[in-house]
């Protein structure tokens, strides 16, 4: 949650069940994964907030396939199922 | 029908992450490419069954056209957090002049007195918010059947990985016979099916 200044009065549900609408001016804790679009359309100034950063898990950062080897015919899913061997 | 038109995509799709996986299997190495990509795929999977739902918080610009006598318009993302613009013929509406069900995703105009009543012009376009915290999000609300689907989808793809589906018994005479149980393969398991079932049959009635 981050606190934000609403530029623009809009309805917005923060659990998902009672709707309140947030008036011009007034001060808000809005869910972080809203705020980037709630900025970008101008209806909120988040401040300093900033978003997930790279390399985590919600940053949606792309994953690349390993090549499969003679090693790993299946292209390495065995060693994410078992984990990486032992020696 | 409606046009829609993503402003600001969801960070991830994945419904689960590496380390729930790991954690279900109770082996395995959460930082490898592999699992993520098996974690990827079966999101996919789930989100494809599920008619290409998108699970993940997007702010997106949904045009309606031709729209007469309508009780409440049928958003595409659900549930919606925010309505942020209405306009019809490019002019704004006032947002005490609507109201919306968060989790039905439907949006119904109110006149001047508070009642309901029916969306009428050619051009109706609703900017809003909708859509879940995912796993790996902070503040996290995706219903937890999704993800105990996604979880089974991956532990499916991981233990069948290499092997043939089709592969039902093997006998060797004079030394053993050995049978194999596929209820737990292929790209969805049925256990995982059955969590979704309702979201398959969910159609949109405009």
């Amino acid at each position: 949650m981050a606190n934000a200044l609403v530029l623009q009065a809009f309805p917005y549900a923060s659990d998902g069940i009672s709707v309140v609408l947030l008036v011009a001016g007034s001060h808000v804790e809005i869910r972080d994964e809203l705020i980037p679009g709630l900025t970008a359309t101008g209806q909120i100034d988040a401040g300093d907030w900033t978003p997930a950063a790279p390399g985590s898990a919600s940053s949606g950062e792309t994953r690349v396939m390993p090549m499969a080897t003679s090693s790993e015919p299946d292209g390495g899913l065995l060693t994410a199922r078992r984990g990486p061997r032992r020696r | 029908m409606s046009i829609l038109t993503v402003i600001t995509p969801a960070p991830s799709t994945r419904l689960t992450t590496p380390e729930a996986v790991v954690g279900r299997m109770g082996e395995g190495d959460a930082t490898s490419d592999a699992l993520g990509l098996v974690v990827d795929v079966a999101s996919d999977a789930i989100a494809g069954y599920c008619h290409d739902r998108v699970f993940g918080v997007e702010t997106v610009m949904e045009t309606f056209r031709e729209v007469r006598h309508r009780g409440g318009l049928v958003l595409a993302r659900r549930p919606v957090t925010a309505v942020l613009l209405v306009t019809e013929y490019g002019k704004t509406i006032d947002p005490t002049l609507y109201e919306f069900d968060p989790n039905a995703g439907l949006l119904w105009r109110l006149d001047v007195m508070g009642y309901r009543y029916h969306w009428f012009g050619r051009n109706i376009v609703v900017t809003y918010s909708g859509g879940w915290a995912l796993p790996a999000d902070s503040g996290r609300n995706l219903p937890f059947r999704y993800e105990e689907a996604c979880i089974l989808t991956c532990v499916a793809m991981l233990t069948s990985a290499g092997v043939d589906p089709t592969l039902r018994a093997v006998t060797n005479e004079g030394v053993g016979a050995y049978s194999f149980d596929r209820s737990g393969a292929g790209a969805i398991p049925a256990t995982a099916l059955s969590l979704l079932d309702g979201d398959a049959l969910d159609v949109q009635i405009a």
